[in-house]
């Protein structure tokens, strides 16, 4: 499956399936994450993300001796030149995958930039920046040896196994809580303003015992997703099949847009490994 | 195996583990790990639990006259409601989920234990209390963390979450 032609003029073509849409599909994340920044641009200047707030923390030992460095990285042109040149790169990789090519270099300005987002910022990232920024970099090895089996096996088994380590952590953190054992946390996280949704809560208020059955269905739906790894092909697409629909319903119910193209990214790698 | 092949199975196998490491640490250590972590390469995927997100915070401050006199608590325009858009496109997440992480660190603390005033979240929340305009006759600020959580049965618990000490205007 993977012979591919080779690495030109630092885009690599030829059998990289799995690749090519794990990186159409985590572009769309970044690709809205970076056009999020954006459209909160005032931020940067004197907001949540106000150059003189993210200054105000301890200095770290990659600045020691680099205080101009360090003031220099931290100002509002530079942090959204960053995010302007990580759309465009967003952008590239969408067209460039597509089309059945990924260039590494594109790959490499979305980990450094994301890296560089994570350390200026510092908060107001989630999960799907972290899952995202994963993949990005894990995908790096895989598209400069397009010609090494056992890198692309490797690439595609840590996106696996993080993706599976995801859920399955997820599901055990719901597990241990008696809040979401009992179900009693469902209707009043979609009462929330920030991750809820009022008309469905009361909509789902008046049925007795459903609060219940959704969380049991998640935690289980979680806790058995690393089976994925090991099942039977025709099991493991139907669990995916019900993550696309998971994800689907918290970017609706709960607003996690990116989540869902940030994890459903993850999928090609589980459909390759499944194939080796 | 080729020389990437050793490499990139051994930063691989590391970066894995040290996730797994992260997962289940107490609250105050995953952020002595995080000091490690600058470029916030190890995730943590306890989204929502143990303990779910069931309220809402607001950051909100009162002004101190010269005569010890409080003003009304007003709140930092950081949460809104969600657009039915909000599916697909939701910018304004970011602004809460920012009050959200530094909540989780303020919370950390006890009544009685003094949160390191110079820690990065609490500066945060200073910063951000401190920039709305001032009544003329203010000579001190303080701000407040806090939340109305959701019951089952609809009904709403409101709580101070954190209370700062007072800081002088400039």
């Amino acid at each position: 499956m993977a012979s591919g032609i080779g690495f030109q003029a630092g885009i690599a073509t030829g059998n990289l399936a799995w690749e090519c849409w794990t990186a159409c599909i985590v572009a769309v994340s970044t690709g809205i994450s970076s056009l999020e920044l954006i459209a909160l641009r005032s931020e940067f200047i004197n907001g949540v993300y106000a150059e003189e707030i993210v200054r105000s923390r301890p200095r770290s030992w990659l600045f020691r001796r680099r205080e101009e460095l360090r003031c220099r990285i931290f100002r509002p042109d530079v942090i959204y030149t960053v995010v302007v040149g990580r759309l465009f790169a967003s952008i590239a990789l969408i067209i460039l995958g597509s089309l059945g090519h990924i260039s590494g270099l594109v790959l490499v300005v979305l980990a450094v930039s994301g890296m560089f987002i994570n350390y200026r910022n510092l908060i107001g990232g989630d999960g799907s920046d972290q899952m995202s920024l994963l993949i990005v970099i894990a995908l790096i090895p895989a598209v400069f040896f397009p010609n090494d089996r056992l890198v692309q096996v490797l690439c595609a088994w840590f996106i696996a196994l993080q993706s599976a380590l995801s859920y399955l952590v997820a599901g055990i953190a719901k597990v241990a809580s008696l809040q979401w054992r009992s179900g009693e946390c469902l209707l009043p996280i979609l009462r929330t303003t920030a991750y809820g949704h009022p008309g469905v809560a009361l909509r789902l208020g008046t049925i007795e015992g459903i609060d219940r059955a959704i969380s049991w269905a998640t935690i289980v739906f979680e806790i058995s997703f690393p089976l994925v790894l090991f099942a039977p092909v025709p099991m493991v697409v139907c669990v995916l099949v019900l993550g696309v629909a998971f994800h689907g319903m918290n970017a609706l119910l709960m607003g996690l847009n990116c989540f869902f193209w940030a994890f459903v990214a993850a999928y090609p790698a589980i459909l390759f490994i499944r194939h080796v | 195996m080729t020389p990437i092949d050793i490499v990139s199975a051994l930063v691989f196998s590391v970066w894995f583990l040290g996730t797994i490491l992260v997962q289940f640490e107490g609250h105050r250590k995953r952020v002595r790990v995080r000091k490690f972590d600058l470029l916030n390469l190890l995730p943590c995927w306890t989204f929502f639990a143990p303990r779910p997100c069931v309220s809402d915070f607001y950051l909100i401050f009162r002004d101190i006259d010269c005569q010890g006199v409080s003003h009304e608590w007003t709140p930092v325009d950081l949460v809104a409601r969600r657009p039915p858009s909000s599916a697909v496109w939701n910018p304004l997440k970011r602004k809460a989920k920012c009050l959200f992480d530094v909540i989780q660190f303020l919370r950390a603390f006890d009544v009685d234990e003094d949160p390191p005033l110079l820690s990065f979240p609490y500066l945060w929340a200073l910063n951000m209390s401190m920039t709305p305009q001032h009544d003329y006759s203010a000579i001190r600020r303080q701000f407040a963390i806090a939340s109305i959580t959701y019951r089952k049965d609809g009904g709403e618990d409101l709580s101070a979450v954190f209370v700062s000490a007072e800081h002088p205007f400039a």
